[in-house]
């Protein structure tokens, strides 16, 4: 249901997240997996979170919605810290915040049926009566694409695409407001991808559901996002809208991440050659005081190594943290 | 080969596929049949049994096999058949009931174990190890010795004494279910401790726990014979394959259909829940090939 | 002669509980020396299966039912299992779509790329130390001499794909053939490989055969392109000609519902359906299904594969003359 439907007024600013911090320790040192990050996200608005292993975005999806436990700073729901939440409070809450997975089929119960996984968040929450709910799950697979006839099945029967969109139309069961998508199509095949991503953004218009979409495909992204948020080794380097951010990339890294990307050679000129990042992504243990980019950074200067570059505002709603911006 | 129909594809679910392929494994398909009509024999045993098992006859004693005495006779002018089934029957009730307490000592420990994790997981390790330090037929010939020969406290001896591996392997099952997607996921729609225990990850143990049980009824029997040799096995007249062999051994040159009914068909139980085990552990091996 | 290696009429089935999956299913093509040939398909297309055959590195229950590969001048289906040892890591090399599994965890690195040369009696212990070392420098590791004797676990993703180029190139293959070999690897990362890859193509006058699910990957990195669906080729030609003219609709279908960079709002279209279930198979065209210009003939009848010039081939009732319709 819509916010019309529902008659609630959509509500700016539906999650503030504020310093969190998720570090784990490894042999005596610490990893921050995610430093000091903090976002917002309205409600009908998609965050395109982009980075490459040991960024921490798959660690921030969960920890906004305490499926890992956060160390340190708020995650402001409709106005509800999270963090401070009595556990049946927060499984209430949990109506409205929801995820899809990377592995669609390691999502689901493989010893429930289609029927059942899509219809467990309605019995867990104790929603309407068996006939209620089995026509709920009719609804939900119409919703998502598909037919009735796979509700007795069971999930390793069907293709990695129909596998999703049974990830998705369980995460719609409770009418969701938010939900974490975290690399939803990277395990699909490239012409399924296509039809999931329009079929986020179906429901997205239709629903004015809110995304942090999760993915380490610069252009998957693109697709989807209203903002896009670049996270390097624990914390936001580059946030800004989605035209900006392809436009007028202004962190170094995220200039290599648009570079590096092959492009359809339209013209009939294909690349022999891809612009390429030297060196490789540093272990996220342990970090020195200083930009974490530096030593891929081509541009990178004296202050660049002792000192870390604060997150700011440079332009109207661009964000960047590094010292030569 | 036929290629499959549209309509054969569509309704298979986990375990009927499991069964396609446990069926296909030709040893473990009639190890299975050879299960079930000894466990039927067991069960029909008083009934189908031409002679009790006790009943002495000191004018037959020593037969060779015979229309009246189909396997021949003991020592004591006993049915070597009615024997055998008695036997046999006793050899089952062993298996299966020691096994039965095993799963519920060891799934109860192991998930408590598997799913809280931290100091309570520690301590009932411990437990575990101490259990798996122990030499298990020792432990059994005491506990025989002191609580009495009968069958229930034997597979009740055998039972406690063996449940530290099935607890270790639930614990670790529940171990890595816990980070399972699919349990992610149930807590991400909120739901309580026990409706993902029951729902998410006890449906999911249940392979392994069955595999594990296939094994563990042979050893069972196996155990029962061990005590017998040592003569702390089911009480005579009762038998028991163990108790058979062992007093046939030393008639085994002049009346070796003493000793041979029994062993073979201790063998052959024992190969047959052996070729069982590892058919369903093959058969559970998801998308294994041909 | 021009040609390196023929495959002619390649069919490869696998044999399953459920029946007979044919992977390949008439897979013919051709490689010139110093070409490299890009085979681009999703799951089920049959591209890996196709190129692993070659080398006999089937799983047990597959059989080359027909069909032959001659590499220079000689059938490799014909060999017996010692003259195959022979030629693979020597005259065809495999770099794996996963460095972290396919290393060996327990074996010095240092090792693992003297094995070949040794195993092929191409120099002495002594001499293959040094190629090793040698080799580590031409991929691009730093101080080579030093990590030549650590384990694969003191590697990054990236480096230990360095690795296994470097192993691949050890004994002077002819042919590398590269099964997805970026797909594992962090998206900065991906075109430093890329890269050296085309390096040492041109280095050692190397053909490579490029497995691989990224349309655009392949239309810049290619000399020619094959696309496969469902065990058959829909489409061979020079990189240049599809570039300018994709005859083939699942060709044109990958190309317009890739998530590309540069793509404008709204112009993806992705292709209806999934790729089809190799147990059961759809009559006719394979592709029809999910073919916008799908005629009456497409779908009783298998199409031909045929040239259709310009060394252009497709499979395709409706592609007369280099236009669909």
């Amino acid at each position: 249901m819509s916010f019309s439907e529902r008659g609630e007024d959509p509500i700016k600013e539906l999650l503030v997240v504020k310093n969190l911090k998720k570090y784990f320790p490894a042999r005596g040192k610490l990893l921050k997996a995610v430093d000091n990050v903090s976002l917002s996200i309205d409600s009908g608005e998609t965050l395109g979170l982009v980075g490459e292993s040991g960024s921490g975005k798959s660690t921030l999806g969960r920890s906004i919605l305490r499926l890992i436990e956060p160390d340190d700073g708020e995650v402001i729901f409709e106005g509800a810290d999270l963090r401070k939440l009595k556990e049946e409070e927060l499984r209430q809450k949990r109506k409205f915040m929801q995820i899809i997975f990377q592995d669609p089929l390691a999502s689901l119960n493989p010893m429930m049926t289609v029927g059942q996984n899509i219809e467990d968040p309605l019995v867990i929450h104790n929603i309407g009566t068996r006939e209620k709910r089995r026509e709920t799950v009719v609804e939900l697979l119409d919703i998502v694409g598909l037919g009735k006839n796979i509700i007795d099945i069971f999930p390793y029967e069907l293709s990695g695409g129909q596998q999703q969109r049974v990830g998705i139309a369980r995460a719609l069961a409770l009418n969701p407001k938010f939900i974490v998508a975290d690399e939803p199509v990277s395990a699909l095949d490239v012409s399924i991808q296509a039809q999931i991503v329009l079929l986020l953004n179906e429901l997205k218009k239709r629903f004015e559901i809110s995304y942090l979409f999760i993915s380490h495909d610069l252009a998957v992204v693109k697709y989807l996002s209203d903002r896009v948020a670049v996270m390097y080794l624990g914390s936001i380097v580059e946030l800004s809208s989605k035209e900006e951010l392809y436009k007028n990339p202004l962190h170094p890294y995220t200039k290599a991440l648009l570079a590096s990307i092959p492009k359809m050679p339209k013209n009939g000129n294909p690349q022999k050659r891809f612009s390429a990042l030297k060196g490789e992504i540093p272990s996220p243990v342990d970090l020195p005081p200083a930009c974490r980019f530096q030593s891929r950074c081509e541009y990178a200067t004296g202050a660049c190594k002792e000192q870390e570059p604060v997150f700011r505002e440079v332009a109207m709603g661009h964000f960047v943290a590094c010292h030569l911006a | 080969m036929k290629i499959v129909s549209e309509q054969e594809q569509k309704r298979a679910s986990y375990w009927l596929s499991v069964w396609r392929r446990f069926k296909s494994n030709k040893m473990a398909f009639v190890g299975l049949i050879f299960i079930i009509i000894i466990t039927v024999a067991a069960i029909f045993t008083p009934w189908i049994a031409p002679h009790s098992y006790d009943e002495t006859n000191y004018a037959h004693t020593f037969e060779k096999p015979s229309w009246q005495f189909i396997w021949g006779t003991d020592d004591l002018g006993r049915d070597m058949f009615s024997r055998n089934l008695y036997a046999m029957r006793n050899a089952l009730l062993i298996g299966f009931g020691s096994q039965a307490i095993v799963v519920v000592v060891g799934v109860i420990i192991g998930a408590i174990a598997g799913f809280r994790g931290g100091t309570v997981d520690s301590v009932l390790m411990r437990i575990v190890d101490i259990m798996y330090a122990f030499p298990t037929f020792l432990f059994n010939v005491i506990l025989v010795t002191a609580l009495g020969r009968g069958i229930p406290i034997i597979l009740l001896a055998i039972g406690i004494t063996g449940w530290a591996g099935m607890a270790r392997l639930v614990r670790g099952m529940v171990m890595s279910l816990k980070n399972a997607d699919f349990v992610e996921a149930a807590r991400a729609l909120g739901a309580k401790e026990f409706h993902i225990i029951r729902k998410y990850i006890l449906p999911n143990m249940f392979g392994p726990i069955i595999v594990s049980i296939a094994f563990g009824i042979p050893n069972a029997i196996w155990m029962e014979s061990g005590l017998a040799l040592v003569g702390m096995g089911v009480r005579p007249p009762m038998p028991s394959w163990g108790n058979m062999i062992s007093a046939g051994m030393g008639y085994i040159m002049a009346f070796p259909h003493m000793v041979i009914f029994p062993a073979i068909l201790f063998a052959l139980t024992l190969l047959a829940f052996t070729y069982v085990g590892d058919g369903l552990r093959d058969a559970m091996n998801p998308k294994g090939e041909a | 002669m021009e040609e390196l290696l023929v495959v002619n009429n390649l069919k490869t089935y696998f044999h399953r509980y459920e029946g007979i999956v044919k992977a390949v299913d008439g897979v013919s093509y051709k490689l010139n020396y110093g070409e490299t040939l890009t085979i681009v398909g999703e799951s089920g297309s049959g591209k890996s299966v196709s190129v692993l055959s070659l080398l006999g590195l089937i799983r047990k229950n597959g059989r080359i039912t027909e069909g032959e590969a001659i590499f220079e001048g000689r059938d490799l289906f014909k060999l017996n299992k010692e003259e195959l040892r022979q030629i693979r890591g020597k005259d065809i090399s495999i770099v794996f779509q996963d460095p972290m599994t396919s290393l060996n965890p327990i074996m010095k690195i240092g090792i693992q790329i003297m094995e070949p040369l040794i195993w092929h009696r191409l120099m002495s212990s002594k001499k293959a130390r040094e190629k090793a070392v040698e080799l580590l420098k031409i991929v691009g590791i730093s101080d080579p001499h030093i990590r030549a004797w650590d384990y694969p676990f003191e590697f990054s993703g990236g480096m230990r794909q360095r690795v296994m180029i470097a192993i691949a190139l050890a004994c002077n293959p002819k042919l590398i053939i590269a099964d997805e070999p970026t797909t594992a690897l962090d998206v900065t990362v991906r075109a430093q490989i890329l890269n050296l890859m085309q390096d040492m193509k041109e280095e050692f006058n190397l053909s490579i055969i490029l497995i691989t699910h990224d349309i655009t990957l392949a239309m810049n990195f290619s000399d020619s392109i094959m696309v496969m669906y469902a065990g058959k080729v829909a489409e061979y030609a020079p990189i240049a000609e599809f570039i300018k003219s994709p005859l083939h609709p699942y060709s044109q279908g990958l190309i317009n519902s890739t998530l590309d960079i540069e793509a404008k709002e709204g112009s993806i279209k992705p292709i209806v359906g999934a790729p089809p279930n190799p147990l059961n198979l759809p009559p006719g065209c394979r592709f029809h299904p999910r073919c916008g210009y799908a005629e009456d003939i497409c779908r009783r009848v298998e199409p031909e594969y045929r040239e259709i010039g310009n060394n252009h081939y497709v499979a395709c009732h409706l592609a007369k003359g280099g236009r669909i319709r």
